[in-house]
């Protein structure tokens, strides 16, 4: 099935563009480039999932499916992403879109028939696609939740070097050597990352706090 | 010189206080992780791969391609049965290829393994191989159907004995079926079927070990320390020390929708709706049950048309239901078919 990447961009402000270390990465895929598989595989799967269970309130099975079910579609619709938005953007976009799309067909499953592609699916009067909590645990998680979709949002060397740096005290040094580049290189790597992440850090708590509740 | 502090970048406070207040991004459950890896990488390489330089060229070949092999291979073989070796036997054919799936013939010389392809011969004494995200479907002469799971390596020891490297295979001997039941062979011992569906998974990892799961009718898990029977709902694990735990799993359980993925589809053309019922409901591990006598009826003088060759299992379901005027539902395990309101 082929989706068209257009119509799945976010229609949010500030919206970032792809980098062409994420352009590269989707020209490669394309190609059949078994690294850029692998890269794409390791950082951005997992990052969607935390992406869709923050938003199906930890529901294992659901969110596996549909994150199988987002990934499987947008890997068929390569061809078709243009870099208009980051790739992971593209990627939160299309998986909010399956899961309205699941919400949307529990809510108007008819008594007699069943969606077979759920068979967890929950009774009638299933919760819209934010549920609520109750406050402090929102506000805990959600600051949290930002951090780390802030972090994901990053390009996978960026999210990387950040994380070694801040929560393993890896020298400047040693991610130079993980990152196969000079020292100097890693700096630069290192002032650049925190930049791209206090952007989107503070684009997404922007988003977060006039988002609009109702899905495309 | 390294510092872990650079008070030139005014982004450096945010981003160290905000990371060590949050800590790590949670990584996701592994076996989700890996069972939505699986699937991407089919997908990826089905409509990718084949883009790669050297990538099995002239990909679009590939049936004209394995015809060709398969012949050669016949004639090989019909060479060595000359030069006085025993003939290997043909014992079925593939069914269904997803991903790249591989075999060897048995006695290869060559290194090199060949691409497996629907429709090609499976022949006893071969080797045949799924790569993570690959499966296949083979049907031995006779009915039974073998299921590769990804990352699974088999040896087709006989007619009547698969011997399951590493991976899982996924057995289902139909009612009716003329052949001779097929043992699964593992270093955990025989698992021998008694008109049934069950799944034998072998784990690399634990080497020794192998874990049983009995979906329709009994396994006996035959050992040099004694045999077990496991039935339709229980599962054994077998520990790499020998020592057996044994479960319930149910025959509609979500672990079994990688048989469904790998499952021929039903050729619908001319058959009646109750066969396609019926054929469904193994698959999915459940009973059909009919409300009311109009429905039952009807199942048996319904005709169906066309193809559902490209459909998912639940996809297929539901078309044919909507073109067949019946509503259903699944509740516990049990397919519910009545007929369609009239307003």
């Amino acid at each position: 099935m082929m989706i068209n990447a257009a119509s799945t961009t976010p229609t949010g402000r500030g919206q970032v563009k792809a980098t062409e270390e994420e352009r590269d990465l989707v020209r490669r895929m394309r190609a059949g480039d078994q690294t850029a598989f692998e890269t794409f595989s390791d950082h951005y799967i997992p990052a969607l999932y935390r992406f869709a269970s923050t938003r199906l309130a930890g529901q294992r099975e659901l969110t596996r499916d549909l994150v199988q079910a987002t990934v499987c579609k947008v890997i068929e619709g390569l061809d078709s992403y243009r870099g208009d938005s980051s790739l992971f953007t593209w990627l939160c976009a299309c998986c909010r879109n399956e899961i309205a799309g699941h919400f949307r067909r529990e809510q108007s499953r008819p008594v007699a028939s069943v969606d077979l592609c759920d068979e967890t699916s929950p009774a009638t009067g299933t919760p819209g696609f934010e549920r609520a909590s109750p406050e402090e645990l929102l506000l805990r998680t959600e600051a949290a939740s930002l951090v780390q979709l802030a972090l994901d949002h990053l390009p996978p060397r960026y999210a990387a070097a950040l994380e070694w740096k801040y929560l393993q005290y890896t020298s400047v040094r040693e991610i130079a050597d993980r990152l196969s580049m000079k020292e100097k290189a890693a700096e630069s790597l290192l002032t650049r990352a925190r930049k791209a992440f206090r952007e989107a850090y503070e684009r997404l708590g922007e988003a977060t706090l006039s988002r609009d509740r109702v899905e495309t | 010189m390294n510092s872990l502090l650079d008070d030139d970048d005014p982004d450096e406070k945010l981003t160290r206080e905000l990371l060590e207040e949050t800590g790590r991004r949670p990584p996701p459950p592994e076996e989700d992780l890996a069972a939505i890896k699986r699937a991407a990488r089919a997908v990826w390489e089905e409509r990718y791969a084949a883009r790669r330089p050297g990538f099995w060229p002239g990909r679009r070949l590939l049936p004209l391609a394995a015809g060709i092999l398969g012949g050669l291979l016949l004639t090989w073989w019909i060479v060595e049965q000359r030069s006085g070796l025993q003939a290997p036997i043909s014992i079925g054919q593939v069914d269904r290829v997803i991903g790249p799936v591989v075999a060897w013939p048995p006695r290869a010389k060559a290194e090199a393994p060949i691409p497996l392809a629907a429709g090609q011969p499976v022949i006893s004494g071969s080797v045949i191989e799924t790569s993570p995200g690959a499966r296949a479907a083979l049907r031995v002469a006779g009915g039974p159907s073998l299921r590769l799971d990804a990352a699974t390596r088999v040896r087709l020891t006989s007619a009547g004995v698969v011997t399951l490297e590493h991976g899982a295979v996924y057995l289902d001997s139909p009612v009716g079926s003329t052949a001779a039941p097929m043992t699964v062979r593992t270093v955990a011992g025989d698992f021998a079927p008694e008109g049934t569906q069950f799944e034998v998974r072998v784990d690399p990892a634990t080497p020794g070990a192998a874990h049983l799961r009995v979906r329709e009718g009994r396994v006996r898990l035959q050992r040099a320390a004694g045999s077990l029977t496991a039935v339709a709902g229980q599962e054994l694990i077998v520990g790499k020390d020998g020592r057996i735990v044994r479960g319930g799993i149910s025959p509609d359980a979500r672990s079994w929708s990688w048989v469904a993925e790998t499952v021929p589809m039903f050729q619908i053309e001319g058959r009646t709706l109750r066969a396609f019922l019926d054929w469904i409901a193994r698959e999915q591990g459940w009973t059909v049950r009919y409300t009311g006598r109009e429905a039952a009826s009807a199942g048996g003088t319904i005709t169906l048309h066309g193809s559902i060759d490209q459909l998912s299992l639940p996809d297929a379901l539901r078309t044919v239901m909507l073109s067949s005027g019946f509503e259903y539902r699944v509740a516990e395990g049990v397919l519910v078919v009545s007929a369609a309101r009239t307003e």
